[in-house]
């Protein structure tokens, strides 16, 4: 009997798909995996695929199911995450050759909570090595699913290429400057840094110990609110996410209508530019929210050089520290851009990082200040579309700059001031990349996020195009 | 300016801080990280120019409460 269904590629449509029973958790793992032995070759999303394990998982979960028993919207869904989240008994290398041999004993609390929730982890996610600035000397680059000679950096390239791509419906990633957020836009899909505190941080790896956030990839904003729901609240292993608001049922929120809702957008800042397809694109998204009902306000937002600039030298720092004894015993294993950061991170001065700490706290006030105006903010992710995976350098309106430098021009303010913040497909250029926006909103004001998104994204129906490798949808057949 | 640009005193700070305080410095970082170092002294310099007299300490990463 043909059920007629089309997908999943979705989580949301694979929740629908397996709750009706029109497929089993093993099938759709197997389809997974069958995808990522076949594709991945091409793009590397994965360091470490687990099919025996996964395969297993999944028949346990056919089974709960003959018995009953279904454990919520991820039961049956294959997950991919960040190579920093410790996985009991899966290697976990954050993409560096030191680690290449470290198998954690423990899950990360964040893996606990997705295998309360039914999820099956398929693989760990390529990434940049220590989730810095260069791509894993264990592993290399990750393609873009979109071109495959373009980037898909930043630093979880990994999990977002692997949900573009469809080798995972959903992923894990980590953003401490905008490796969620970056990576998502590379790849046209949605990714989601919670609030500070929002989402625990025990079991992964640090890279900057006062930046650091653990937080949904997807394909939709509805299924970044069910990753969410999932693995938000408190944590007694991570003392940040203990006394927040309540955990909301996300995607329920998700669904309610925007009209009325107040949209900050940010007021141009002169040292940085926009090319012209993602101005665009940055423009049109202020017309569709405007056409929902919301009301459209230009913002003047923190001066985002200085939020740049604290972000690297934060992030330097607290690497530093992190990694002394590793870079006084094992220096020469590390990729020379991420050992040159973490080196300039031991050599500034401590009270220009107290200051750098203090000028936080100042972005931090005027953030809150422009939320007791707005519900949300509007900003672009990137200053133009995916580039070449070679260039070290970009060039956007005249103006030649490190291509690190210019993935981090907008991201960076919200991992300071702890607001969340989601990058969202917005668009495409007429080679047909993707081209994103960034909405931010106030502490624990995820669901504003996901509301504007999840209605943005009906308006436009963007989310159903996919990268050119991936294929057509398939229908199912029930069992 | 030496042949590789760097600027001659800054290498020799990184050294001599490098052995004084045991931070790992791999000799062929030093000109890259001298042009880096210089770099984030420029960037750094801006955020000097802010007042934080008046800094508030009401807001923090964590905050709970919602901006008023």
């Amino acid at each position: 009997m043909t059920g007629g269904l089309v997908g999943p590629h979705t989580v949301a449509e694979a929740a629908d798909a397996i709750r009706s029973g029109q497929i089993k958790p093993s099938d759709l793992v197997c389809r997974v995996l069958d995808r990522i032995r076949s594709d991945d070759p091409a793009l590397n999303c994965y360091g470490t695929v687990v099919e025996d394990r996964s395969r297993r998982h999944a028949d346990a979960l056919d089974r709960l199911l003959a018995a009953g028993i279904y454990l919520g919207p991820l039961h049956g869904i294959p997950v991919a995450v960040k190579d920093n989240i410790d996985t009991k008994g899966i290697p976990t290398t954050s993409g560096a050759v030191l680690d290449k041999d470290r198998v954690p004993t423990r899950d990360a609390t964040v893996i606990q909570r997705l295998h309360a929730a039914g999820a099956v982890v398929v693989g760990k996610a390529n990434m940049y090595e220590w989730a810095y600035g260069a791509p894993s000397t264990l592993w290399g680059d990750v393609a873009n699913p979109w071109n495959h000679h373009l980037t898909s950096g930043a630093s979880s390239n990994g999990s977002a290429a692997a949900v573009a791509a469809g080798l995972a419906l959903a992923s894990l990633g980590t953003d401490l400057g905008g490796s969620i957020r970056i990576p998502a836009a590379m790849c046209g899909i949605f990714g989601l840094k919670p609030t500070t505190g929002r989402v625990s941080r025990a079991g992964v790896m640090p890279s900057a110990s006062t930046l650091d956030h653990v937080g949904p990839m997807t394909r939709t904003a509805t299924d970044a609110a069910l990753l969410l729901a999932c693995i938000a609240g408190p944590d007694v292993r991570d003392a940040r996410t203990l006394g927040g608001l309540p955990v909301a049922d996300y995607a329920v929120e998700a669904q309610s209508p925007v009209d009325g809702l107040r949209v900050g957008v940010l007021r141009a800042q002169e040292h940085f530019v926009l090319d012209a397809e993602t101005e665009g694109a940055f423009q049109k998204a202020q017309r569709t929210f405007r056409d929902l009902g919301c009301s459209v306000v230009e913002v003047e937002l923190p001066d985002l050089e200085d939020a740049r600039t604290l972000m690297w030298v934060i992030s330097a720092v607290e690497g530093a520290e992190f990694h002394r004894e590793n870079l006084l015993s094992d220096g020469g294993s590390y990729n020379p851009d991420v050992r040159a950061l973490l080196n300039t991170g031991a050599f500034i001065a401590a009270p220009d990082y107290a200051r750098c700490q203090r000028v936080r706290q100042l972005l931090m006030e005027q953030m809150a200040r422009v939320f007791g105006r707005v519900d949300a903010v509007l900003t672009p992710v990137l200053p133009m579309p995916p580039w070449s995976a070679s260039a070290r350098e970009v060039t956007v309106g005249g103006v030649v700059e490190d291509k690190m430098s210019a993935m981090t021009h907008y991201s960076p303010l919200f991992n300071l001031t702890g607001h969340p913040a989601a990058a969202m497909l917005a668009g495409f250029t007429s080679d047909g990349l993707p081209l994103s926006v960034q909405l931010a909103a106030p502490m624990y004001a995820e669901s504003t996020i996901l509301r504007l998104a999840a209605a943005f994204e009906r308006a436009t129906g963007l989310t159903t195009r996919r990268p050119p490798a991936v294929p057509s949808p398939v229908e199912l057949t029930t069992p | 300016m030496s042949d590789s640009g760097e600027a001659p005193d800054l290498s020799q700070w990184l050294r001599t801080r490098a052995a004084v305080e045991s931070i790992a410095l791999h000799e062929d970082d030093i000109p890259d990280l001298a042009r880096r170092m210089a770099a984030a002294h420029v960037s750094l310099a801006r955020l000097y120019r802010h007042d934080l007299t008046d800094l508030d300490y009401a807001v923090q990463p964590s905050a709970t409460r919602q901006p008023t």
